[in-house]
């Protein structure tokens, strides 16, 4: 178990670590997306161009390169709306003390679960994050026309996201519903 | 060849396919049996240095500082672009036979476009605190996400 907690750990900090590098890149092409898809509207010979009917796409690659160069405040919002006080920053590498799995089970069987969802809580995090990160892409690449998909179904993975990241308060949640009196 | 020396070929066969089906659970059983043992020895609970972390740490260095050398360069080029068609559109523009096709809107807009690429850094910034309102966080140095408690 505890291998497994340490390897789900090395994992989430895996993507921790290349998140920050996604977000960078998708900013700068986002901006990059933005200004040349004006200065191709500008040309008079272009005005057939597939995005002249849909004056907001260039303005909302701006916006969105704005979401990924502050990612971390953006999910913190995605918190406070989530219900919970969860403040996502920036730091640099350090490697993540996995925790430890002796005494997992618990008291009862709840205590057993939420002690399992807190070892891995670390990889929860870091999924959501990037859940989050792949619905906006998602959802961009479906409004610019580029891919064929369901907008709601990046909000519902937006949803998922946001829910890994608080996953703690979820489990507690979900388990309240099962408390059995004596 | 004998009947009955087919029959013991294709009994042994089938005896072979058999054997060859089971390779592969017996091999997966024995890995995860392997794994967990592993996963039992090796326990620990202190931070691991030179693991995946690290390596994908290095890599998104690279990788960011490859992508932000490339976007700097495209975009002090769009902007060397946009000025100089901007300002060839403004001078197409005094043509007798382009005065009616657009061409004083293509001029500003490229002045205005090198003006954007020039200062996309700046532009970004203004966007993150439309869209968050924060400054922008994520810069050229590789960085890792935390999270807080609370969760």
């Amino acid at each position: 178990m505890q291998g497994l907690v340490d390897f789900a750990t090395a994992i989430g900090d895996g993507i921790a670590v290349a998140l920050p590098a996604f977000c960078y890149l998708a900013a700068c092409g986002c901006f990059f997306f933005f200004a040349w898809t004006l200065w191709t509207w500008s040309q008079p010979h272009r005005h057939h161009h597939h995005h002249w009917h849909k004056p907001w796409i260039p303005l909302l690659s701006l916006i969105l390169s704005g979401v990924f160069a502050s990612f971390p405040q953006f999910l913190t919002m995605a918190d406070v709306s989530a219900g919970t006080s969860l403040a996502v920053s920036l730091s640099s590498y350090a490697p993540t003390t996995p925790p430890s799995a002796s005494g997992v089970l618990g008291t009862t069987p709840d205590a057993s679960v939420i002690n399992v969802v807190t070892l891995f809580q670390h990889f929860f995090q870091a999924f959501g994050a990037a859940c989050v990160f792949w619905a906006i892409m998602t959802w961009r690449g479906i409004v610019n026309g580029r891919i064929n998909g369901s907008p709601s179904a990046c909000g519902v993975q937006f949803l998922f996201g946001v829910l890994c990241i608080n996953i703690v308060t979820i489990a507690n949640g979900v388990l309240s519903f099962f408390q059995t009196g004596g | 060849m004998k009947l009955s020396n087919l029959k013991r070929r294709s009994a042994f066969r089938r005896r072979f396919v058999f054997l060859r089906r089971m390779v592969v659970p017996v091999f997966a059983t024995t890995l995860s049996v392997g794994f967990a043992f592993a996963g039992h020895a090796f326990a620990q609970a202190t931070a691991p240095t030179g693991g995946l972390g690290a390596q994908i740490n290095t890599m998104s260095s690279e990788a960011i500082n490859s992508g932000g050398e490339a976007f700097g360069m495209g975009c002090y080029l769009a902007a060397a672009i946009c000025f100089g068609l901007g300002v060839w559109a403004l001078w197409q523009s005094r043509q007798p036979q382009n005065r009616e096709s657009g061409h004083v809107g293509r001029g500003l807009a490229g002045l205005v476009l090198c003006g954007l690429f020039a200062t996309a850094g700046v532009w970004i910034n203004k966007a993150s605190v439309t869209a968050s309102g924060g400054n922008a966080t994520i810069n050229t140095t590789p960085q890792m996400v935390q999270f807080g408690t609370g969760g």
